[in-house]
């Protein structure tokens, strides 16, 4: 126990400073595509309908400190992200972290949901088709969850807007309530978006469900369970599932991981306030500090929530366990 | 980010949420209901097209931003709800005969910290947006006044150094909004200060990236308005989910009412349009690339272009065709014979095309963006119209901030623009036409600087005596035709969609629909 | 392997018809051009939005094209995004990956974490921002999406090399003195083919339904040039006025990506060595 425990504080101690170096190269990598892309946010602050004079143009540029080299201007940033200060939003001076932090929870919410919807639908289904592989059972289940991730998300999410919020008039379209504010308004806002990613979730989740099943199932230990004459029922339920729990929870949460930056459709077709609404409002706005500030967060959330899968992954599963020792 | 603290947002209309809701939160139902007897009261959701950059009164940051300043500030005038010029925080004014001296003299308004509106105030203001390092849309304009005075808490005095007539549409632009003298001395350069205005709300909290939410203000100037609690600005930026938003009752009112879903919204029971003309679509020529650099070119493209193919795709039909120069009826400079100076005419196209040496046709690119539906679309179509007289056209078709870059570096031949004018005075065609200094700009044409084009429009801004500043506008009409630096497509008409409960709110007509924003205060929800 | 596919699609039918459908898919992307009933750009703006009626097949679009051409015409950018990502992620992220697993210890180690790196990031997000600098085109495209690929194609020849090089007919060959060349050649490539040919299959569905979700956004191939997702993206706004206009595109899509996804199934049931006994 004390073995493992000290083996997972490395691997811990290990992963986070890859973890670091991941998001310094990222931050690197999105400040020098940012400074290539055409666009150029003093225009738009300037304003969208009028003739900005040069000299307005260049005191902006100046206030904003955009007229320092751009290998300075990395510099900078680098410096204060350091500290902690990812600096302010060019068009009006908002911390970028005050923003991130208000969005974050909502993406996190939003994707918890989704995978939530995902996982049981998902599994069910996955575990119903391996029990019965090859049987019309299996056929059709496995056909049901491939369409499914053959369907964009976007047209399954135009798809419900059209049937439940216009046709039916059962939930609304689009938006955010805070739950602070209105409880039920706050879920049934969230129904759509959850369910319009969950669906598509679902299918792969099935998918992978029946394939760690089917895995397992072909495993000696299992036939030497049916030569003992086990019956079938206790084997499934008592040794397959455990077994093929693992590798199940670990695909939710690698997909959960995927959502991170996956929500980028939905978010945009609900009017969702998440992360991604974010970046993509600051890339058009070519709002500099924001981009690497919502970048970074979804790139932190991701890695963070891959290393918490892998780490419950090394710490469940025997096998790896043991190669680490 | 801080939250409204305390408030309860009362449940909000949809027939659904109240069989719900009322189920559930007595409370909430009990005050939907004792709303839906007051006159008065309540609260409008406003689905706008995109969270403004800025709320700095000095810059033109685009309609949203216009919309929810116009809630918030007033000038010493702004455009009423009729279009006409209306006297807001001044009471009246009287302008000298040689048009050198305006004089304005203060009604009694307050301020949303309770502070008077005094002539410091307006001199305050005023001075900011003529500073030399202002960042402010309008500088070059209201930079004409000369000196400021304040005779008297109550009075200001305005003297220019030579006549400009349109200096009070000018001064009813919301750019020109009066903000307190102490305000400014402390917040200036705070983009995040709370905004403090005269206007009939004030500002209560701005969710970045959702909502920005105004509330009643009790103090102001007009007796019984406004009649709202409360107003949500929501943000939509995609045009699909504010429509959807206003079908399903999260909003009342949007703008930008995409062309393609103004039917439904007409057939709609629930729904109503409130449609005007007066934005239009236009081309816009680089005249250094080389075969735009011609006049004959540019009006052959206005002969080529089926103006029905651009309004039947991609403004489903909702538009006018305009085969003139974009001056709407009603307004200087405008004459019926002059308004269909060009028609759909392929041989003539063809003539001038041959004329001015290119018989086959030339390569160019168009610049539009992908970002908005109508700049692409418009884009497609005139692409494959002019592919009828041998022009090859090939689409650039950047996100909006790419373009405008481009946009204002002259990295273009020709490109797609939607605008209007800024006011209502014919004085808002230079911003188009005057050549100057800056001879790359946002609207005008690259590099197109007319001597007779600049001394008329130099010449109709001083000039006093309408009938005479009538005769210069229409020889500029005359010049403008035969150089074409732009050929214009159409009127487009601009709508905003609204829930039937929604009463009071006017879009008001011509180029003044992008400052609808101020009926506001006459809006009423039922 | 040839005999082992048909055995298969005599004995699976979904199988037989995703094979079809993907047949015809890839004719229609050469002949597409001269299968179109009319012309695909030509503007009608007396007939837009329009169902289905016998001068068009299928209806109009916002433009009052013809859709049936549209769409035919619209494979091919489709498709040349799709298998050009391919291409691209599969030729570089294979060399990556051998090298990673067939190298010096320092080499290896930049090479898997640089993979990590790249696949510590959401592909639509990279898309995003890589698109938006580029003028965007079926070139373009296909660099961008390949590029974001290459990783995921680097870890499964990464560990399917690792694989093989642990097996004995590997030592002889080094034992013989062979070249590295030789040894990739002839030894490791055969042998981690079939992980490759599975990751190839789900490469070009994702690769497709990426497209369309940058077209979608807005960010896709250049009009007038038509592609599905960029259909679809435009056809949601007219979703309750016409909605076979974004139907249609959608089912293409689907049935696409889906006759994909059962082929990489069957592949992956077929080569698989664990999945095949039984």
């Amino acid at each position: 126990m004390n073995a493992t425990l000290s083996g997972a504080l490395v691997l811990v101690g290990r992963k986070l400073l890859t973890a670091f170096v991941q998001l310094w190269l990222v931050a690197t990598l999105i400040f020098s595509v940012m400074y290539i892309m055409p666009g150029d946010p003093v225009l738009l602050l300037l304003g969208a309908e009028s003739n900005p004079s040069p000299e307005a143009v260049a005191a902006m540029r100046g206030q904003l400190g955009l007229d320092q080299p751009v290998i300075s201007q990395y510099f900078v940033w680098l410096w204060n992200a350091l500290h902690l200060d990812f600096g302010k939003s060019l068009t009006n001076g908002y911390p970028v972290a005050k923003y991130v932090t208000s969005n974050l929870p909502r993406t996190l919410e939003l994707a918890f949901a989704a995978i939530i919807v995902a996982a049981l639908i998902g599994v069910p289904l996955g575990i119903a088709a391996a029990l019965k592989r090859g049987s019309l059972r299996d056929t059709v289940l496995t056909s049901i969850a491939t369409i499914g991730i053959s369907v964009p998300v976007y047209i399954l999410g135009t798809l419900l807007v059209l049937f439940f919020s216009i046709q039916l008039g059962w939930l609304p379209a689009s938006g955010y309530t805070d739950i602070s504010r209105n409880v039920v308004e706050h879920f049934r806002k969230l129904a759509l978006p959850a369910f319009a990613l969950g669906f598509g979730l679902a299918a792969s989740i099935a998918r992978m469900t029946r394939s760690s099943m089917l895995e397992i199932l072909g495993r000696d230990f299992v036939r030497a369970l049916r030569a003992k004459g086990m019956s079938e029922h206790r084997i499934i339920w008592q040794h397959v599932l455990r077994n093929a729990a693992i590798p199940i929870v670990t695909i939710i949460g690698l997909q959960l991981g995927n959502l991170m930056g996956g929500t980028v459709l939905v978010e945009a077709m609900f009017n969702w306030p998440g992360l991604s609404t974010l970046l993509v409002s600051a890339v058009s706005a070519r709002n500099y500090p924001l981009v690497q500030g919502s970048m970074l967060a979804i790139a932190a959330l991701f890695i963070l929530i891959n290393l918490v899968v892998e780490l419950f992954y090394s710490l469940l599963d025997p096998r790896i366990r043991r190669r680490r020792s | 980010m801080e939250q409204a603290c305390g408030t309860i947002t009362p449940a909000r209309g949809s027939i659904m949420k109240k069989r719900v809701l009322g189920a559930l939160f007595a409370l909430a139902s009990s005050l939907a209901i004792s709303q839906a007897f007051a006159a008065d009261g309540g609260t409008l959701y406003f689905g706008l097209s995109g969270e403004p950059s800025t709320l700095d009164t000095t810059i033109n940051a685009g309609t949203p931003a216009r919309t929810i300043r116009l809630a918030i500030h007033r000038g010493l005038v702004n455009y009423g709800a009729d279009g006409k010029l209306s006297n807001e925080l001044a009471a009246f004014y009287d302008v000298s005969p040689d048009a050198l001296t305006y004089t304005f003299k203060l009604r009694d308004a307050k301020f949303h910290d309770g502070s008077p509106v005094t002539a410091a105030d307006v001199k305050a203001s005023l001075e900011r947006i003529k500073a030399p390092d202002s960042k402010a849309t309008y500088r070059n304009e209201i930079g004409i006044i000369d000196t400021i005075e304040t005779p008297d808490a109550k009075t200001v005095k305005l003297t220019l150094a030579k006549p400009f007539v349109p200096l009070i549409h000018y001064l009813a632009l919301p750019e020109s909004a009066i903000v307190p003298a102490a305000w400014l001395k402390q917040h200036a350069n705070d983009p995040n200060a709370t905004p403090i205005g005269a206007g009939p709300f004030k500002f209560a909290n701005w969710e970045r990236g959702r909502e920005l939410t105004v509330e009643k203000f009790d103090g102001y100037y007009k007796q019984g308005k406004p009649h709202l609690d409360d107003v949500h600005y929501v943000f939509y930026g995609d045009e699909n989910t504010r429509v959807n938003a206003l079908k399903s009752g999260d909003v009342d009112i949007i703008d930008y009412v995409p062309w393609k879903d103004a039917a439904a919204i007409e057939a709609n029971p629930d729904l109503k349009l409130a449609s005007t003309s007066g934005p239009f679509m236009m081309l816009q020529f680089n005249t250094k690339f080389e075969p735009f650099s011609k006049p004959e070119v540019r009006q052959a493209i206005a002969y080529a272009i089926d103006r029905s193919a651009i309004i039947n795709t991609a403004f489903n039909g909702r538009g006018t065709p305009l085969f003139g120069i974009a001056i709407p009826e009603g307004y200087l400079g405008y004459s019926k014979d002059k308004a269909n100076y060009f028609s759909h005419n392929i041989q003539k196209a063809k003539d001038l095309l041959a004329k001015a040496g290119y018989p086959d046709g030339f390569q160019a690119r168009l610049l539009s963006t992908s970002q908005y539906g109508f700049h692409n679309n418009t884009a497609v179509a005139v692409q494959a119209e002019l592919a009828k007289i041998g022009i090859k056209v090939t689409l650039d078709l950047p996100d909006w901030s790419g373009r405008i870059a481009k946009n204002n570096a002259g990295d273009y031949d020709f490109l797609v623009a939607g605008t209007a004018g800024d006011i209502a005075d014919a004085d808002w065609l230079s911003n188009f036409f005057y050549g100057g200094k800056q001879l790359v700009r946002l609207n005008n044409s690259a590099y197109f600087d007319d001597p007779t084009i600049n001394a008329l429009l130099d010449k109709g801004r001083v000039t006093l005596d309408p009938a005479e500043r009538e005769k210069i506008y229409g020889q500029f009409v005359d010049r403008a035709l035969e150089l074409s630096p732009f050929v214009y497509l159409m009127w487009r008409d601009q709508s905003f969609g609204l829930r039937k409960t929604v009463k009071g709110f006017t879009n008001i007509p011509g180029f003044l629909t992008f400052q609808s924003g101020i009926t506001v205060e006459d809006t009423e929800v039922k | 392997m040839t005999g082992r596919l048909l055995s298969l699609s005599r004995s699976q039918p979904a199988f037989a018809a995703s094979l079809a459908i993907l047949g015809a898919v890839v004719f229609v992307a050469i002949f597409g051009t001269w299968l179109a009933p009319q012309n695909p750009y030509a503007i009608n703006p007396s007939a837009v939005n329009q169902g289905s009626s016998a001068a068009h097949w299928l209806g109009t679009d916002e433009f009052g094209r013809d859709l049936l051409s549209r769409l035919l015409i619209g494979v091919r950018p489709t498709m040349l995004v799709a298998i050009g990502a391919t291409v691209i992620a599969g030729f570089f992220g294979t060399l990556l990956g051998i090298a990673g697993a067939y190298s010096r210890p320092a080499l290896s180690f930049i090479i898997m974490r640089g993979v990590d790196i790249m696949l510590s990031f959401p592909p639509i997000l990279l898309a995003l921002l890589a698109v938006g600098f580029w003028e965007s085109g079926v070139f373009s495209l296909a660099v961008v999406i390949g590029v974001l690929y290459i990783p995921h194609f680097a870890r499964v020849a990464h560990s399917a090399t690792l694989q093989v090089t642990r097996q004995e007919f590997m030592e002889a060959e080094h034992a013989m003195g062979a070249s590295v060349q030789r040894v990739v050649r002839v030894a490791i490539l055969p042998n981690i083919l079939s992980p490759l040919v599975v990751q190839a299959t789900l490469t070009v569905a994702a690769a497709i339904l990426l497209e369309s979700g940058l077209s979608f956004l807005g960010l896709g191939i250049v009009p007038p040039e038509p592609s599905w997702g960029q259909m679809i993206g435009t056809a949601r706004g007219y979703l309750s006025q016409h909605p076979m206009y974004a139907i249609w595109p959608s089912l293409l899509l689907a049935l696409t990506v889906l006759s994909i996804n059962v082929l990489g199934d069957r592949l992956r049931d077929t080569l698989d060595p664990r999945l095949r006994e039984e």
